[in-house]
């Protein structure tokens, strides 16, 4: 946890220097990462060029921005898998608010992204202050929010109007709107977790929830602040889905994206059971997966082989997890062991000294 | 037989942990191993049981003498160690756990039956009542440490070690394991017990060394040394047993810091005492008189029914931890590992787990200010390792105390009433001290109270200038500075059926 | 959109979601149909989450109409997901000897000693968009045929419009059964009339999302690509967006877009014409509705009928069919 969530540095401490065990975890995926960029580079010509990697990302936009807020309440031991029919729910909320209702595009944001935030109010307030299993109660909300939808429309709504196609296809500066809105979300979750008092109340939660109740920290609150988060982080994903597409299907919008972002957090390097995570690790797995993505499509691998290819990504990020679980009790025991060698030395210089 | 080890010398590197260390336990004797932490004690274990191989002296066990041992030598020499961690296959019954690897047998063929009978006959020479034939799922701890020895006797060894194996139980079950023990005589066993409990070392051990700094520096009878003696000896300075000054506490008509008034909640009261400025109150009572539900229900953290708290700013009854918090109490719960640390956090964040908000610009914290502030209470506290960045889970039980302690006594925090429970629970007697020191000053000012539960009457007689007696949920008794006696206390705690008689 | 017909898998996986809203439905219909089933002769419609597909219920509010018509009472049945639960249904109905049983099966294995019970007790059994092997009619769609209709159909605008050659991307979908026959229709059908077309791209996208991102992805790798043909009108809508946030014309000469099933969005375009969107195989929901009764008829009074396969209909630009189905779907 030393790399993972520096807190007070250390000054010039000797064992500093060391890896430890996260950094190592992390920097495989780095490392394969890089080695996936360099052989789809080398395999096709279109691969490493600025417009592929927007295509790239731009693709993978909307899921980033869900990955990115919910990492954090993956970090505090909970987990909301009702975020891919929420997008469709929140989705079809702003779409029919413009189609239907008529109010400009502007307000059809707001309703998305509220409606998001209401699902994960809903979700907060029965797992956050409740106390029911998040697992149960999102997957339940996960079944109840893609049938709300297709009850209240089960048709395809289109024609959102000019701000949503500037929203999906316009840039600003340069860069796609679609990149500023997840490189936004992930730089708030990295500042939250790393610059406000908040982050460190996100670690301890999910460390041991009954020592952070006890040391007075505000765990319900906190919780349902961030199941809401997510929660609006999928209606922002809404907005961005419904803006590329000019339209909301209730049957197919953010269909699986509770496993994408899933796959995404924990090959990031995120522990299931909370306590442990960082925000880079997120951004390398939603890259390393977007970019797996595009290549093999790119390469125009058979859709078979991309199952295998993604499938064993998965198993690879297992592994990651698993050489964690190694690597980490090895490392420690070194580090014990050169600390024992120098406090002994200290007691020595001390004993000689008097 | 016997056992003897007669200068034996262990480093790591240039960092030399046993320095001739002379130690020798006759036949039938209980012999206690004291220490502070990094003393010596684990080290000396790991080279008996073979984990480590000393680099000079020898290890005599019986007529054998050993230069060094490794495991499988160890065993068939006959040393026998039972640690603190269970190693108790809990699915099975107490008769396969014995003999768990060395099934007594005819050819491929279990003789269950004769194992049973030995398991039987060993565990009630130990005084151990269990079913034999039901698996360890419901049997307590006590016995369950009980069955470890048993196990460990079925091998016949030719000398026992007991590595603190009162370390993970509640008083009740260490006292009952420590009848046990009194058995192990008739065995007429070389016995070598580790233990932080110096209670343990004068209900049971005939002799006693104790270790510091890698030299046997006391070793006697335990009957030819007194209490102070052997703390001395421990800690390698003279400690003062803090009995606090009779100071005039509460009578300057400012009236209590805190006052509680008939609080009810689930197993306690109705309760109500006051709590003065500048007091260490403490809190007796024997396990299950409702010690921990009683802090805990001030500080919000159980539901209570009933009654209310007034810390100068009206009644109030706190709904949750946080909401105590605001109104100036502070929580330093017993069971470290279940409500207190983050063991994977780093130092800094378990010590300022509650506070940085306090140092923060808004929700923005601030890096130097926190380092500041970890680096005072540190100081204050004595922590060791003093580093911020070091997992908590690595310190030791003291240190680890000390960092929970940090969290309400800092400079960012306006604590004014701070509740304890077990303070020193796991806690070597050096870091003891430390943390008396650390509460004396915290009071110092007359500010500020402390309330502290102790399930030993002599850390109370330390600290304590009153004790509030509680027994089965209720306040049997107050004693001033003058009157917290051992024998005081145990006689309220005990005598509830006598109540009446009692409070006349 | 009618794809609940033809792949009930598929559907079946994107409205499991929706198996509480079935069960109220399930409660009503059995409801009706006990109060009727005394009076005519009843046809009995087994059909996974009928109830919340737009399409199925054009097919099935026809069939009522149709069953009205001719006399018949037509009763649905909408289990949800719950294949269980479907069975159980249709095993009531053998019990009361409902003459005609119509099943959209999910899974064809399990179905047969259903059928073969069913039709041991002098039932009828139309199997629905698949065939098994205890059944006595078939009524639904030839996947393969109608795929290679819009390949050929895309060669032969190939062979007028760009001279025989152009860079083929395909949105098929190999992960069902459906998925694959179709795929290869398209495939077979384009190289077969425009032999010189080169296929640059098969990759896998059924809904708009994955028709979006795969087509940007597929541009970046080959931006000459100018002919895009899909399984599914929702990819190759998906395809028509990334299309135009790329930068490129939607009104675009020589550039062909075309789908199946014939969704809103798609014939949408299609009615306006002028765009790239150049092709649709429309599902006539209606005639599959009379299809369904007018088989269940020929069983009942000539005790046997042969399958009956409904053709999809080729949508073209401004081609009046497009109003005729958007109309069928309530969209105009």
């Amino acid at each position: 946890m030393n790399a993972a969530n520096p807190t007070v540095s250390s000054g010039s401490s000797r064992f500093a220097s060391m890896l430890s065990a996260d950094l190592i975890v992390n920097n495989i995926l780095l490392a394969a990462l890089a080695v996936l960029i360099l052989y789809f580079s080398l395999s096709s010509p279109h691969f490493l060029t600025f417009s592929n990697f927007t295509v790239l990302l731009t693709n993978y936009a909307a899921i980033g921005v869900v990955a990115a807020i919910m990492t954090l309440l993956m970090i505090a031991g909970h987990v909301d898998l009702s975020v891919g029919s929420n997008i469709a729910f929140s989705g079809m909320m702003a779409a029919l608010s413009i189609t239907v209702f008529g109010v400009p595009p502007v307000i059809g944001i707001f309703v998305g992204v509220g409606a998001g935030a209401l699902v994960g109010a809903i979700n907060g307030f029965a797992c956050g202050a409740l106390r029911l299993s998040p697992i149960i109660v999102t997957l339940g909300m996960l079944s109840l929010l893609r049938g709300t939808t297709l009850l209240i429309n089960p048709t395809e709504v289109y024609g959102l109007g000019d701000t949503f196609f500037y929203i999906g296809n316009g840039s600003f500066l340069g860069i796609p709107i679609l990149l500023w809105v997840v490189g936004s979300a992930f730089a708030a979750s990295a500042l939250f977790i790393s610059a406000s008092v908040w982050g460190r109340y996100v670690y301890a939660i999910g460390v041991n929830p009954q020592a952070a109740f006890l040391a007075a920290l505000p765990v319900k609150r906190l919780l349902f602040s961030l199941y809401v988060a997510t929660g609006a982080a999928a209606g922002v994903a809404d907005v961005l889905l419904a803006a590329r597409l000019d339209g909301v299907s209730p049957g197919a919008l953010g269909l699986q994206m509770e496993l994408q972002a899933l796959t995404i957090i924990l090959l990031g390097g995120v522990a299931f059971a909370g306590g442990r995570g960082r925000i880079f690790g997120v951004i390398t797995a939603w890259v390393f997966l977007g970019v797996l993505e595009n290549g093999l499509t790119l390469l125009n691998v058979p859709p078979f082989i991309q199952l295998v290819a993604s499938g064993l990504a998965l198993v690879f990020a297992a592994s990651i997890d698993a050489i964690g679980t190694y690597v980490a009790p090895r490392m420690a025991r070194r580090r014990a062991v050169a600390e024992q060698i120098e406090a002994a030395r200290q007691r020595a210089a001390n004993a000689s000294a008097s | 037989m016997a056992f003897a080890v007669e200068g034996l010398f262990k480093s790591y590197g240039a960092a030399a942990v046993l320095r001739g260390v002379d130690l020798a336990v006759e036949d039938g004797e209980i012999h206690a191993l004291l220490g502070a932490n990094g003393a010596g004690k684990s080290t000396l274990i790991k080279c008996l049981s073979g984990a480590e191989t000393p680099d000079a002296g020898r290890i005599r066990i019986g007529d054998a003498n050993f230069p060094s041992l490794n495991p499988r030598e160890a065993r068939e020499a006959g040393v026998a160690v039972v640690y603190q961690e269970l190693s108790l296959a809990l699915s099975l019954t107490a008769a396969d756990n014995i003999f768990l690897g060395r099934e007594k047998r005819i050819g491929p063929f279990v003789r269950k039956s004769a194992q049973r009978r030995i398991a039987v006959d060993m565990l009630q020479d130990l005084g151990v009542q269990i079913d034999v034939d039901s698996d360890l799922g419901s049997v307590g701890n006590a016995e369950l440490q009980s069955i470890e020895i048993v196990k460990a006797l079925a091998s016949n060894p030719k000398v026992l070690i007991l590595d603190e194996p009162t370390a993970a139980l509640s008083e009740r079950e260490a006292n009952r394991l420590a009848d046990r023990l009194k058995q192990l005589k008739k065995l007429k066993l070389p016995v070598l017990y580790v233990t932080h409990r110096l209670s343990e070392v004068f209900a049971l051990a005939d002799r006693v060394t104790i270790l510091r700094g890698g030299l046997a520096v006391l070793s006697g009878r335990v009957a030819d040394l007194s209490h102070e003696e052997i703390v001395a000896a421990i800690v390698g300075r003279s400690v003062d047993r803090l009995r606090p000054d009779e100071r005039n506490l509460g009578s300057d008509g400012n009236g209590p810091l805190m006052a509680v008034r008939d609080l009810v909640a689930n197993g306690i009261g109705p309760i109500s005492f006051d709590v003065r400025p500048g007091e260490v109150l403490g809190v007796f009572g024997l396990v299950g008189s409702g010690r921990t539900e009683l802090l805990e229900s001030l500080f919000g953290a159980r539901d209570v029914l009933g009654g209310t708290i007034d810390l100068g700013k009206g009644a109030v009854r706190p709904k949750s931890p946080s909401e105590a918090y605001s109104c100036g109490l502070a929580l330093v719960p017993s069971d470290r590992l279940r409500k207190s640390m983050f063991p994977s956090l780093t130092a800094a964040d378990n010590l300022l787990a509650s506070s940085f908000g306090h140092v923060a610009q808004g929700c923005v914290r601030r890096r130097t200010r926190e380092q500041s502030l970890f680096g005072d209470a540190a100081a204050n506290l004595n922590l060791q390792p003093r580093r911020p960045d070091l997992e908590a889970r690595r310190f030791s039980g003291g240190n680890q105390q000390k960092l929970v302690l940090g969290r309400w006594l800092n400079s960012a925090k306006d604590c004014r009433v701070l509740l304890l429970d077990e303070p020193t629970q796991g806690v070597d007697v050096g870091a003891r001290s430390e943390i008396y020191a650390a509460l004396r000053a915290a009071v110092a000012a007359g500010d500020r109270a402390v309330v502290a539960t102790s399930s030993e009457p002599e850390e109370l007689m330390q600290i304590a200038d009153r004790v509030i007696v509680l027994s089965h949920g209720r306040l049997v008794g107050v004693l001033d500075s003058r009157d917290i006696t051992e024998k005081r206390l145990l006689a309220l705690a005990h005598a509830v059926e006598d109540e009446g008689k009692l409070l006349s | 959109m009618s794809q609940g017909t033809s792949r009930p898998a598929g559907r079946l996986f994107m409205t499991r979601r929706v198996a509480l809203a079935a069960a109220t439905l399930l409660a009503t219909t059995a409801f009706t149909w006990s109060t009727q089933a005394q009076e005519a002769k009843t046809i009995a419609v087994s059909f996974p989450n009928s109830s919340k597909i737009g399409a199925v219920i054009t097919t099935l509010d026809q069939a009522k109409l149709k069953a009205e018509e001719m006399g018949y009472k037509l009763v649905v049945d909408d289990p949800g997901s719950d294949m269980n639960k479907q069975i159980n249904t249709i095993k009531t109905w053998i019990e009361q000897k409902v003459p005609v049983i119509v099943v959209n099966v999910p899974n064809p294995a399990a179905f047969e000693v259903l059928a073969k019970q069913a039709r041991e007790a002098g039932l009828y059994w139309i199997t629905y968009g698949d065939r098994i092997q205890n059944q006595d009619a078939t009524v639904g769609y030839d996947q393969y045929a109608d795929g290679r209709k819009l390949g050929e159909y895309a060669g032969k605008w190939i062979n007028e419009n760009l001279g025989g050659k152009a860079q083929v991307a395909v949105l098929g979908f190999d992960l069902m059964i459906w998925g694959q026959s179709r795929t290869k229709g398209i495939v077979e059908g384009l190289t077969a009339s425009a032999p010189e077309a080169k296929i640059v791209a098969n990759q896998n996208a059924i809904t708009p999302t994955e028709g979006l991102n795969v087509t940007r992805t597929i541009l970046q790798a080959n931006p000459d690509v100018n002919v895009i043909v899909g399984v599914e009108d929702p990819a190759t809508e998906g395809a028509y967006k990334a299309w135009i946030a790329t930068g490129r014309d939607p009104k675009q000469k020589g550039v062909f877009i075309g789908g199946m099933d014939g969704t809103v969005p798609a014939l949408n375009l299609l009615k306006e014409g002028d765009n790239i969107y150049q092709a649709s195989m429309a599902i006539p929901l209606k005639l599959v509705g009379d299809a369904i009764v007018e088989t269940a008829d020929k069983l009942i009074k000539e005790g046997k009928a042969p399958d009956n396969i409904v053709p999809l209909e080729l949508v073209t630009p401004k081609s009046p069919a497009a109003d005729k189905y958007l109309q069928e779907q309530g969209a105009q």
